[in-house]
């Protein structure tokens, strides 16, 4: 580790001055890190795709009445989340359908009510999510 | 100005080492879909220079034109030869020249703070735009083209560049939280 802060120092600061000190070698990490991380973040939106905050939310509920065993239908998701509207609900379990994140099945007693279930891109999508997650996490927040 | 050149030098080995690199990959592209032997129709390189610039600015000019000069003794074709030191010149100022003329409207601020999506691709363009109105212009005061290539070759240059650019800076930033890493351990 010595040798590569000599190298660096060298290139950083130059031959013939006896500045390869801790708080020197640092300060120049510190400028170029922060400049590359300036950089990546300004280009972040050339790669990352938009994730709508009320989708997460029903897929999270979802998850949550599927991992406990139930079965999801349209009006239960409706009831349950009510930080967003019926409207706005609805939208974008179309837009989830849309795009083969869920899939909509009519119940064989009662045809009127939908159910749940997972679609071909369920899974693509979580995994989507995790990454973007992933990402955030790594750019966005200070590490400890 | 004497640590203006010392930091020129100290950084000209890996920018021009990190340009050679990838100017000889996107020439495999170049032999797929050629246009002309200074000409490339996806010119990924250019995202290689806009990096430099925006990190480095002026100083990645020695840098860029020693690696500039290389490839173009290198992959240029015969009729280029005589022009390389001007085009390896042109090819190392246009990124610097456009990241210094967004910054003076549209400030990217210390460590390049205040730096946006869109104030890139403005800088992408800026230089797509550049690069080609100096290569082509010098060709064609020296009449080695007529005024018809010289329009044909400057919309050509202007979209490699600019194509180039934006998908060599799309993968980079796919690949940016594997970049951030690196960084974060390496540095």
């Amino acid at each position: 580790m010595s040798i590569l802060k000599a190298i660096i120092s060298f290139w950083s600061i130059g031959p013939n001055t006896n500045l390869f000190t801790d708080d020197i070698f640092t300060c120049t990490l510190i400028v170029v890190k922060k400049t590359i991380q300036n950089f990546l973040n300004a280009i972040a939106p050339l790669s990352s795709k938009k994730k709508d905050l009320g989708e997460m939310l029903v897929i999270s509920y979802l998850e949550s009445q599927w991992s406990n065993g139930q079965t999801a239908q349209v009006n239960d998701v409706l009831n349950n989340i009510k930080s967003i509207s019926s409207a706005s609900i609805n939208r974008k379990l179309k837009n989830l359908k849309k795009n083969h994140v869920l899939s909509f099945n009519a119940d064989i007693n009662d045809e009127r009510i939908k159910i749940i279930s997972k679609g071909k891109n369920f899974n693509t999508y979580i995994k989507d999510l995790e990454k973007c997650l992933a990402d955030n996490e790594s750019i966005y927040l200070k590490k400890p | 100005m004497n640590q203006f050149i010392l930091r020129n030098l100290k950084l000209a080995p890996y920018i021009a080492a990190t340009w050679v690199v990838f100017f000889s990959l996107n020439y495999l592209i170049t032999l797929i879909a050629p246009y002309k032997s200074h000409i490339a129709l996806i010119f990924l390189p250019a995202g290689i220079k806009i990096i430099f610039a925006c990190i480095h600015r002026q100083e990645a000019f020695f840098g860029l034109l020693i690696g500039s000069l290389i490839t173009g003794y290198l992959f240029l074709g015969d009729v280029a030869q005589t022009y390389i030191l001007a085009f390896a010149f042109m090819s190392a100022l246009s990124p610097i020249l456009s990241v210094y003329l967004v910054d003076k409207f549209m400030p990217l601020g210390m460590r390049l703070s205040l730096l946006t999506f869109n104030k890139i691709i403005l800088i992408a363009l800026a230089y797509a735009f550049i690069c080609s109105f100096l290569h082509n212009t010098f060709l064609l005061t020296l009449n080695e083209i007529n005024f018809y290539q010289y329009q044909q070759d400057s919309i050509a240059m202007f979209i490699g560049d600019l194509t180039g650019s934006l998908i060599f800076l799309g993968l980079l930033s796919y690949f940016r939280e594997l970049v951030f890493n690196l960084t974060e351990k390496y540095l």
